[in-house]
């Protein structure tokens, strides 16, 4: 017996600290741990304690008789990691606290995605009762990503929030909702009222798909178009019906987001009683004559971005078939590679044909997109292959990535679309701007899973904290409240708390985990008692 | 005990591995012994004597010298004006990793002269004592299955595979298990839950509190169709007849409905306990603490005697010990039953211990003999004990309150003084005091590693101090090792460990067996500890059993007005409008309720949570994840709501020792709710709290204010039942 780490890991590595034979690997401190695609627990040292499924934060693990069908290919994926990786049984070492010496801390925390979170998490040990943290999120609902961007399908992984809501419980932590820095406060005026602001803003703009014909009606962003079945406000109208009314659709790029893309626009409609989609998209999903969606990568398969435990994931699905294009051919490649060996055994497009009814995800390689056809709306793209080829299709999305968004009053790096720092200091050229910090992906760009953001948190933190001890943080003149105040639908935890339970309540009524408020003056009238 | 290696690193504990070379534990060591670095070096630790200045958890540092002289004194004047016995000695789970502790608790007690010492064994073991002392005449020495040996093991309220075993000791109680198997014989573990122990061997379902019930008529099996072993019966026991009367009713036919164990499960059991070579049953604290403990852990110990496997190989046995802890602890009469009861609700002593249910009301009632200075060694019975809010409310009444704690907890915040004690990485130790519990014995030895951390200090150390500062000389339970202590020749824990070891079958007799061992050889020739038999020897059965006439009383007069409690049950006696069943469980990250301030332990995202069946939770609306309210007559608490399969339908899990509101910020947050708060009936036959089967109703939580899980009791205090 063993136990076995499933898809919904999110590198979150509690799993990692509890492990009393040092099975669960790579851990935070090994070099493959920023570029894993999930963590893995060796089958010949697990005694099956348990101890890692009581602090998993997704519920990704599991004993391995208890895998559900199709989920036992993760067996083998967590037995293959150890293949030629032998490691040390360290057991438990841990840092001995050394007693900052700082006075009260009172930090802004801007953002309530995951790194933002795992910022909050660092902070309030680590300062101890001596901490005060304000967290100001531009919307009415906390969470970012976890509760707009990871797929509505993945009630797992969003349970991750659980931890977070524990944090905001906290009573050294005030949660300020519906409060925008460059709309409500400015970055000058955070600067004034606290020791220290850290941005975990995110990086909420798409990265643009320089094609001609990109700005046709039915060509969206993946980002767009997760913020639209995900309720993210102002993302109702984000795609066209005229892009439901055709039978195929086309991600261009396959990482996981694109996954997640593909799945939800065939099944986003079905299952609905573990999916908080938002209802519009279901509508909409219901509709949808849509049935094939063709994930387009760049380069060949060895380049393919999503990961092996989501592609497993997508594989354990029933409803749909998986194919890939009959132009890879196989066993190309002699690399050692659990992800190629799993597209080789995939049917190729030509082996299964379309059945009426029957719904599928082509995965096609090497074809780097050319241009969108079309007058008006999307008809087809067409593709650099040689000879070039195009694909019908109505609706055309481009999952290349997420880039961040300058906020009014920090640098920005333009090019790279992140806020330019060093070691989560932000830079103004080439000197730290006082008292302000980066965290997540508005540091380092959209990589990484959800639990990257606590190593990444961590530096941030530590950073704050040696200028804290050093005295290099500004004294605020004036208390928080005295900024909150005066903020008129500022939305608190309790607000919050009501706003979630009657979207859960919602949610029991109609059978599904909840229904979402997906504009801002819903969610505002939710949260009012 | 499994030997772990220390990293230190200046002069402060960094890191803690399983220490590969122990030929004890073999490598072994769980997650929670290895997390005690953060213990050791917890910001939230108590690190120097806290005075109470203002209200509850309200501290400030004092002196040592200034608060062993105020205890001294205010212990002192106590003890004068109103007698010894207003004074009263409790001490919790902590205290039991240390020798010294483990030993000077009982002997301040018996220093001090006062009959009140209480415990957390009626949260815990009780009734299992009760029944040893019943039928085997003493309870000092408590006979433990022979894992290694066994072809059929009966495992009932027990989940070794998480808690590692407890009342018998082995690292390794997984593999014997597995060998077992392996042998070609069977694990057959009965419980409401599918814990992992259930889940890696057979897994027999019952609903909550009917264990009772199961053993009844397993014993109906055995004895109908004459599987026992009469000449076993005939040559150590008396009262068989009475037995075989009354269990004729209890067919398993008649038991199903109570228990819903089909009965042919019942009968194949059976058939197969009383037909294999060898076989043994063990519960633990989940037949303990229940509304018919003693007689359950009877009618295991049944099982074991009419199948003939007692004291014999792969049966119940009494393990061979390297030190005479057993006999010392019956000399001493540190482990006794029934020798005092509580003043108010007659409640008996187990193991030594009073039931720690009873001290709110020994605290409140007037009269000769009420507490009125408690003296605390590492526990928490507000939050461990049942009706914890009421015991708040009597703490603030006491004249003084002392405890010696490694945190300010739920309980001690309410006391006067918080002394600062160490971790078993800050002295040197050796649990000799679990030594007849192996089932592979060992002796092993442990220098401290680290300094105590701030001004923290052994518990006999503080006990002496007090003592001595009360003019009692030392914290010894005899007036002449109190007279010689006054001339500084009182013995200290380590002394008396090599003395116990040096006098031991294996010790050295100081010289006189040259291979022997005394406690500075075995530190120095065997620093990783030794295995002294792989197997263990058997000594003859009569040596054990200790009744007057030498036999072992089936119908003793306790087990048979039990049973006669049993048979005038309606059902498993459970009030309707309850309509489902409560029982606790471990947690592999929980070591009780002292371990949550861990960052490791407890992460963010570790929640407390019930564990109910879909089925159960369907028609109450219920969903995974949702905040439910758990009521039953005693009370109610908000906790979230799991829903797995690995329930019995009608049985809800709740795991204990959570809702924590002291000087643990990260227990504290954890959030969570006492599941103490729920129960409501204490066994009148050993004092034990009836803390599993307990009736409940689940509801989805309103949403009322901030939603943080924190338990509070009913408006209505309710009063403890005692069940007769």
């Amino acid at each position: 017996m063993t136990h076995v780490i499933t898809r919904a890991c999110c590198n979150d590595a509690a799993c990692v600290a509890v492990c009393p034979t040092s099975c669960i690997h790579p851990t935070p401190d090994e070099p493959d741990f920023l570029t894993a695609e999930m963590l893995y627990i060796d089958p010949q040292g697990c005694i099956d304690c348990g101890a890692c499924v009581e602090v998993c934060p997704v519920s990704a693990i599991q004993p391995d008789h208890r895998l559900g069908p199709g989920l036992g290919a993760y067996l083998d994926l967590n037995r293959r990691w150890f293949q030629d990786r032998p490691y040390e049984r360290r057991g438990f070492v841990d840092a001995v606290p050394e007693p900052s010496r700082t006075a009260q801390l009172v930090v802004a925390v801007v953002g309530t995605g995951p790194a933002a979170m795992y910022a909050v998490e660092q902070l309030l040990p680590r300062l101890d009762d001596r901490a005060e943290v304000h967290l100001y999120e531009r919307l009415p609902v906390p969470w970012g990503l976890v509760r707009h961007g990871v797929a509505p399908d993945h009630q797992d992984t969003k349970a991750v929030s659980r931890g977070f809501e524990r944090l905001v419980d906290d009573p050294r932590v005030r949660l300020h909702l519906n409060i925008e820095v460059g709309r409500d406060v400015t970055h000058e005026q955070l600067r004034q009222h606290h020791h220290a602001v850290v941005y975990g803003v995110g990086a909420p703009e798409a990265r643009p798909l320089a094609i001609p014909g990109a700005d046709l009606t039915g060509a969206v962003s993946g980002t767009a178009l997760v913020g639209w079945y995900n309720g993210l406000p102002g993302h109702e109208d984000a795609v066209p019906s005229s892009a439901f009314a055709g039978r195929r659709a086309v991600v261009v790029g396959n990482g996981n987001v694109a996954l997640d893309v593909a799945r939800v626009l065939l099944t986003g409609d079905r299952n609905l009683g573990t999916s908080d989609i938002a209802e519009h998209a279901v509508e909409a999903l219901g509709g949808s004559t849509l049935d094939e969606v063709v994930l387009l990568g760049r380069r060949g398969p060895e380049h393919a971005a999503f990961t092996t435990p989501e592609l497993l994931a997508l594989l354990a699905c029933s409803d749909l078939d998986v194919v890939v294009h009959h132009s890879a051919t196989r066993g190309t490649t002699s690399r050692h590679s659990s992800k190629l060996e799993l597209l080789d055994t995939l049917p190729r497009d030509t082996e299964i044909l379309a059945r009426p009814g029957r719904r599928r995800i082509v995965l096609r390689f090497s074809a780097p997109p050319l241009e969108v056809v079309g007058s008006a709306e999307v008809e087809a793209l067409r593709l650099a292959t040689d000879p070039v080829d195009q694909i019908e299709c109505t609706l055309l999305v481009s999952a290349v990535g997420y880039r961040g968004r300058a906020v009014p009053g920090l640098p920005f790096d333009d090019a790279n679309g992140r806020i330019p720092h060093a070691g989560g200091r932000v830079l103004d050229g080439d000197s730290p701007l006082p008292g302000t910090y980066v965290v997540g992906w508005a540091k380092r760009g959209a990589t990484g899973t959800i639990g990257t953001n606590k190593v990444c948190a961590d530096e941030t933190v530590t950073s704050l904290l040696e200028d804290a001890g050093a005295g290099l943080l500004p004294v605020p003149q004036r208390s928080p409240d005295d900024l909150t105040r005066a903020i008129p639908g500022r939305v608190d935890l309790d607000g919050w708390r009501r706003l979630d339970h009657r979207e859960k309540d919602a949610g029991r009524q109609a059978g599904r985990p909840r229904v979402k408020a997906v504009r801002v003056d819903e969610m505002l009238a939710l949260s009012r008692h | 005990m499994c030997g772990l290696i220390a990293s230190v690193e200046n002069g402060r504990l960094v890191g803690l591995r399983a220490d590969e070379d122990d030929p004890h534990s073999q490598g072994f060591c769980c997650v929670k012994g290895l997390s005690m670095t953060q213990v050791v070096n917890d910001p939230d630790r108590v690190t120097s004597p806290l005075k109470r200045v203002g209200g509850p958890g309200e501290f400030e540092p004092v002196s040592w010298e200034e608060a062993i002289d105020d205890i001294g004194r205010r212990l002192r004047d106590l003890r004068k004006r109103l007698g010894p016995d207003s004074l009263a000695v409790h001490e919790g789970n902590p205290p039991y990793f240390s020798f010294g502790a483990a030993m000077w608790g009982k002997m301040f007690t018996k220093a001090i002269g006062t009959p009140w010492f209480y415990g957390i064994n009626s949260e815990d073991g009780a009734s299992r004592v009760a029944a040893f002392k019943m039928l085997y005449g003493h309870c000092a020495h408590m006979p433990i299955p022979d894992l290694r040996r066994t072809d059929a093991l009966l495992i009932l309220g027990a989940n070794p595979l998480v808690s590692k075993g407890s009342f018998v000791h082995d690292p390794h109680f997984r593999e014997h298990m597995q060998e077992i198997v392996g042998r070609g014989g069977r694990v057959v573990v009965v419980d409401p839950r599918r814990t992992a122990t259930a889940e890696m061997f057979e897994h027999v379902p019952i609903r909550a509190g009917t264990d009772v019930w199961f053993l009844l008529s397993l014993l109906h099996v055995i004895v109908d169709r004459g599987l026992y072993h009469r000449d076993f019966v005939d040559r150590w026991t008396t009262g068989f007849a009475t037995w075989a009367r009354e269990l004729e009713q209890f067919s398993p036919q008649v038991t199903e409905r109570i228990t819903g164990i089909p009965a042919e499960r019942v009968v194949d059991v059976a058939e197969y306990l009383a037909t294999a070579r060898s076989a043994v049953v063990y519960g633990r604290t989940g037949t303990c603490t229940q509304r018919f403990g003693t007689l359950t852990n009877a009618l295991q110990d049944f099982v074991n005697i009419l199948t003939g496997n007692v004291q014999r190989e792969g049966g119940m046995v009494w393990a061979w010990s390297p030190v005479a802890i057993g006999p010392i602890a019956e000399a001493m009469k540190m482990a006794t039953f029934d020798s005092v009861r509580t003043r108010v609700r007659g409640l008996p002593d187990t193991y030594g211990f009073l039931p720690s249910s009873a001290l709110p009301e020994e605290i409140l009632t007037p009269g000769k003999g009420r507490i009125r200075g408690i003296v605390m060694i590492g526990s928490n019975p507000v939050i461990t004990g049942p009706a914890g809010h009421k015991l708040e409310e009597a703490l603030e009444d006491l004249e003084l309150f002392v405890s010696m704690d490694l945190y300010v907890n739920e309980t001690n915040r309410y006391a006067d003084y918080v002394l600062p004690t160490t971790t078993m990485y800050e002295r040197a130790d050796t649990p000799l005091h679990f030594s007849n519990r192996y089932v592979r014995p060992s002796l092993k030895s442990t220098p401290a590693v680290v300094e105590p951390r701030g001004e923290s200090r052994e518990e006999w150390e503080i006990l002496d101090d007090i003592a001595r500062a009360m003019g009692l000389g030392s914290a010894h339970a005899y007036g002449v090792q109190r007279f010689l202590a006054r001339f500084g020749m009182g013995m200290g824990p380590m002394a008396m460990a090599d003395l116990l070891i040096r006098t031991g079958p294996v010790g050295d007799l100081f010289g006189l067996r040259r291979k022997g061992w005394s406690l500075r050889k075995l530190n120095e020739k065997a620093p990783h500890g030794v295995v002294l038999h792989e197997y263990l020897p058997l000594a003859p059965l009569r040596k054990f059993i200790k009744t007057d006439d030498r036999r072992i009383p089936l119908a003793h007069p306790v087990l048979v007005a039990e049973l006669e409690r049993v048979k005038a049950t309606e059902g498993d006696g459970g009030d309707p409008s309850y309509p489902l069943r409560m029982i606790g469980m471990r947690e592999m990250t929980s070591h009780n309720s002292w371990m949550h301030n861990s960052a490791r332990l407890m992460p963010a995202a570790r929640e407390h949570a019930i564990r109910i069946h879909p089925s159960d939770a369907a028609p109450l609306g219920v969903r995974d994840g949702d905040r439910v309210v758990v009521t039953s007559a005693g009370g109610s608490v908000e906790t979230k709501a799991v829903l797995t399969d690995e329930m019995n339908p009608g049985t809800i899990a709740m795991p204990h020792g959570w809702g924590h509101r002291g000087g643990w910020k990260r227990a504290n947050a954890a959030g969570g709710a006492t599941s103490n708060l729920l129960s409501t009936e204490v066994e009148q036959a050993s004092g034990i709290s009836v803390l599993n089967g307990i009736p409940v109703q689940v509801e989805l939580a309103e949403l009322s204010g901030p939603l943080t899980g924190s338990a509070a009791a009913t408006d209505e205090p309710s009063t403890m039942e005692v069940a007769r």
